[in-house]
């Protein structure tokens, strides 16, 4: 019964999840400092973020304007974390 | 499949883009705490700013496979928590406390593996008074295990939940409003491990 | 029921939100903080180069801080309306709103003294300094106690037409949430959860005045429910509340 019930949208969404973590664990834990490593982290960090909000929190299916409010928040965040990083 | 099976799979698809997960109101409380983490976060960076060398050499002291560790734990009661929510609407009460308690699980693991973190660092001598990267660590992870520790609360309710055969529509968007609070403090810490641990 | 009066007392508390922030910002200036961090010397000669400037704007805070309290008077009237008498909830709720006025002016009082006599030794000063600050940012417990309560309330008001719509029992936990770090000060002199810091200074304050904002507009249309509903028990000569 769990088994069918994993078979779903979720399930692969954290497959994915898992695997972007180890991911930017594995080329982010040694860059030095000021690179663009930590972009791409950082951009990584936000598109899970943008999953868990889209299939976790089932936004996917709920009014445009919520799901457009969370997806800003995802792409606001990361460009003012990131030019922090690079200008700051 | 025939006109009928299409036009109700359109129709399905229609009324579902217009649910609220939850109810209105819990996503004021739900982006009002996205947003003021956000200051957290984007005043975490300014401080990095300020002492480069200081925040990378710290971060190097960190136990990043405790905080690796973590993130997988989070991710996996999200992923249990979401499904368990789709049991509740098949009226699989039963997978669905099962799920619930996994979850619940998952989340005093987290508990356990940060205690053991914060023993582990005060006992090398890393006290939040011992730089500005510490205070923030301390803190900012600290706020976030307040918000594990209400999730939990929360997930204990929601267990208590699912036990019922029927949820009234509030009791349903209370779950589901629950079950977003929870996927909230996993999305957070999925943003707070590589700025912590990888970025500074 | 006196509407025009109920309001008022809802304007007043709005009212006395931007006078505080006129007599704390603008006119004694502790607003932005002083530094936990500053020295007992620094401390004292703030307050003796500001001395005038600050008097009066303490002396008005303690004259004028109890004109918070129509405000909270409605408050603990609606959750009492809700509550269906004046049950745990709504007398919690007048006993935190008694501690309110004196989170502005006792706070005051300390620093109107710490202000009196600048020829005074350095550290008394400075000690006084500290009480007020302690006092101002640190006391957060009863009015997040009280919109934890309004939050409850919210959720349990069963009746036909609620006087609050669900979202604001979600906005007052969202409160409680951002005002809390503001306890943390009496362990930190530096950083973001010293009484200067964002944690707990600015997010507090700009999340208090969002509330206060965001609570009066709510109190204002709970007064129109409880006006109609009382023409209602009028119409169908009921006996009405007499709270």
């Amino acid at each position: 019964m769990t088994i069918a019930l994993l078979h779903a949208r979720s399930t692969y969404v954290w497959l994915g999840l898992v695997i972007v973590t180890l991911v930017s664990w594995a080329v982010g834990a040694e860059h030095g400092v000021g690179s663009a490593v930590a972009i791409l982290v950082l951009a990584l960090a936000l598109t899970k973020v943008r999953f868990v909000g889209l299939d976790f929190m089932e936004l996917r299916n709920a009014p445009i304007l919520l799901r457009a409010a969370f997806e800003a928040y995802c792409v606001i965040l990361w460009m003012v974390l990131a030019a922090m990083y690079l200008w700051l | 499949m025939n006109q009928l099976a299409v036009r109700s799979a359109v129709a399905d698809d229609r009324s579902a883009k217009r649910h609220i997960p939850g109810e209105p109101g819990v996503w004021i409380f739900l982006f009002g705490d996205m947003v003021v983490f956000g200051v957290f976060f984007a005043t975490f960076m300014y401080e990095r700013a300020q002492a480069r060398e200081l925040f990378d050499d710290s971060r190097h002291t960190l136990s990043i496979g405790i905080g690796l560790t973590n993130t997988l734990i989070l991710l996996t009661s999200s992923l249990f928590v979401v499904t368990a929510m789709r049991a509740i609407r098949r009226s699989q009460r039963g997978t669905a406390q099962l799920l619930l308690a996994g979850a619940l699980g998952c989340g005093l693991a987290f508990v356990g593996f940060k205690a053991i973190e914060y023993t582990a660092k005060v006992s090398q001598g890393h006290v939040p008074s011992e730089n500005n990267f510490y205070l923030y660590f301390y803190i900012l992870t600290g706020l976030h295990l307040f918000h594990v520790v209400i999730g939990l609360a929360v997930l204990t309710l929601l267990l208590n939940q699912a036990r019922k055969a029927e949820l009234s529509p509030t009791r349903t968007a209370f779950v589901e409003g629950g079950a977003c609070f929870w996927h909230l403090v996993d999305l957070l810490w999925i943003v707070l491990f590589p700025l912590l641990y990888l970025v500074s | 029921m006196h509407v025009k009066i109920e309001k008022a007392s809802v304007w007043l508390g709005l009212g006395m939100t931007g006078a505080f922030l006129v007599m704390f910002w603008f006119i004694a200036g502790v607003i932005p903080p002083l530094d936990p961090n500053d020295s007992a010397e620094e401390s004292a000669r703030i307050y003796s180069d500001n001395q005038l400037r600050m008097q009066i704007g303490f002396a008005l805070m303690i004259f004028f801080a109890y004109l918070y309290a129509p405000f909270f008077a409605v408050l603990s009237r609606q959750i009492r309306r809700i509550e269906g008498y004046w049950g745990s909830m709504s007398v919690t709720q007048i006993l935190l709103s008694v501690t309110f006025p004196f989170g502005f002016s006792l706070c005051a009082l300390f620093a109107a003294a710490a202000a009196y006599r600048p020829e005074r030794a350095a550290d008394v000063t400075q000690a006084l300094n500290d009480v007020f600050w302690f006092i101002f940012v640190g006391l957060v417990g009863p009015l997040i106690t009280q919109v934890l309560i309004v939050a409850l309330a919210v959720f349990v008001d069963k009746r036909e037409v609620p006087s609050f719509p669900r979202w604001f029992g979600y906005f007052n936990i969202w409160y409680a949430v951002l005002g809390a770090p503001g306890c943390a000060i009496y362990v930190f002199k530096t950083g973001p959860l010293a009484w200067n810091g964002m944690f707990a200074f600015w997010i507090p304050l700009t999340v208090f005045v969002i509330w206060i904002i965001v609570t009066g507009v709510m109190l204002l249309k709970a007064i129109d429910v409880e006006v109609a509903e009382r023409e209602r028990y009028a119409a169908q000569r009921e006996w009405e509340p007499a709270a």
